[in-house]
């Protein structure tokens, strides 16, 4: 057992410490701008580590992940030979498909990507907390021109927009993210609404501004809204709405959508040099 | 041997310890959970070091652990600043350390220090404890953590300078 005296400045440090880090959180809930460097200044320092090590334990990370994911390799093999077959067969209609995306973009006037400049990058690393809190980190940042806010996508649609940028490494909040909120536009209604990750892997919703009247069809493809006050660009796509639920408490519909980008497996991501209005 | 010795080996082991975790345990997942090393460090500091090495400790590595994760700054360092004193408590209950002792008491501080961690991260908005995968998030970490214990609390005692094994109380 420990002296009284030892104890007792034991306790006295705990105090003090945790009064610290009690402080240190009241500091950033009040937006203290200090810490949102600090953690790039970090992102930055351990981005040519994470590579060196990459690099190196590569061939251990794989057989590690080889033993550990057998049983998902196998299911993920089957899911590919099933995806080959499905591939095969659209082959044929491909052509039909493309005329009518082409009339269909045509009508809709999707300007998606286009005029914007875009960076390519590469996912360097996923979550670092083994809860789920929808960032990824990308290989690229300031010194390559990104800026807080720039919108995140993939060919297939919206991924989310940087949150943190360091000199050669950002931080994006994916749009699963329950605090990303975006307005959003049907595309073949012009509804405009208000949309939110849901947290859980692969969806998004829209939860307010369509009203109970308003026909949504499951299928509805969903597009940034890109009014003047948006935080993102117009007609980006979000993804499909997958369920129509209606709302008598808010009176408004609630619409599941199936994100077009699969954020899961992300390895390479365009941003898009567009800043939102301040 | 002297103040400024041990600081250098301490900084040393964070250095490490900081690298290894966000760039190779990050990576290497069971389940998609990985191995909590700054936490791990925190309870291997309490443990051999007691209360207060254990308190200064964990609050030095949840400083860093706060730098990479997306939560409020302060949530890991107050989390791992809780489990770091407590376990020092653990540490000094124990009267016939063994390697088995040191393994379950790992186990379950690393456990107690993770869902500590979601409790606060909770209470600040970030719905942690509601994460559906918070059992197996709870379950691997102690796992993963309490595997690697005997080798932390090596290194510990190293930085910390305790000659012996079994430190006398």
């Amino acid at each position: 057992m420990r002296p009284v005296a030892t104890r007792r400045r034991s306790r006295y440090l705990l105090v003090v410490l945790s009064l610290i880090a009690v402080s240190l959180i009241a500091l950033d809930a009040g937006g203290f701008p200090v810490f949102t460097g600090a953690r790039s200044v970090a992102d930055d320092s351990a981005a040519p580590f994470a590579g060196v090590v990459d690099t190196v334990t590569a061939p251990f990370r794989n057989a590690w992940n080889g033993v550990t994911g057998y049983d998902d390799l196998v299911a993920e093999n089957q899911q590919l030979r099933d995806r080959i077959g499905e591939l095969e067969s659209a082959a044929v209609l491909e052509d039909s498909a493309r005329e009518q995306l082409r009339r269909l973009n045509e009508q809709l006037e999707i300007g998606y990507i286009e005029g914007i400049p875009t960076q390519v990058a590469r996912v360097s690393s996923g979550a670092y907390s083994n809860f789920a809190d929808y960032r990824i980190e990308i290989d690229r940042g300031s010194s390559n021109g990104l800026a807080e806010g720039m919108p995140v996508v993939t060919r297939s649609g919206l991924v989310g927009r940087l949150e943190r940028v360091g000199s050669n490494t950002s931080v994006v909040q994916l749009a699963t993210d329950p605090e990303f909120v975006i307005g959003v536009r049907l595309a073949s209604t012009q509804d405009l609404g208000v949309g939110r990750g849901t947290g859980e892997r692969g969806t998004f919703v829209v939860d307010r501004g369509i009203d109970l009247g308003d026909s949504i069809r499951v299928g509805e493809a969903v597009l940034t809204s890109g009014l003047s006050t948006s935080i993102m660009p117009p007609d980006i796509p979000v993804g499909l709405v997958s369920s129509v639920d209606p709302s008598l408490t808010t009176q408004d519909q609630q619409l599941d959508v199936a994100l077009s980008a699969e954020l899961t497996k992300l390895d390479v991501v365009q941003v898009l040099e567009w800043e939102p209005p301040r | 041997m002297s103040l400024d010795s041990r600081v250098v080996r301490w900084a040393l082991v964070f250095t490490v310890v900081t690298v290894a975790q966000v760039s190779i345990a990050s990576r290497l997942q069971v389940l998609d959970v990985h191995p909590d090393l700054l936490l791990l460090l925190a309870v291997a500091a309490g443990l051999t070091g007691g209360p207060a090495r254990g308190a200064v400790v964990g609050f030095a590595a949840g400083l860093v652990a706060d730098l990479y994760l997306s939560t409020r700054f302060g949530v890991a360092s107050l989390a791992t600043t809780l489990t770091g004193y407590a376990s020092g408590m653990v540490g000094d209950t124990i009267v016939r350390p063994s390697s088995t002792i040191w393994v379950v008491a790992t186990a379950g501080l690393s456990a107690g220090g993770t869902l500590l961690y979601a409790t606060l991260g909770h209470l600040l908005g970030s719905e942690t404890l509601a994460d559906p995968n918070l059992a197996l998030i709870v379950g691997i970490v102690s796992v993963l953590n309490a595997a690697l214990s005997l080798p932390a609390l090596a290194v510990c005692r190293w930085a910390g300078d305790d000659h012996t094994a079994v430190r006398i109380r």
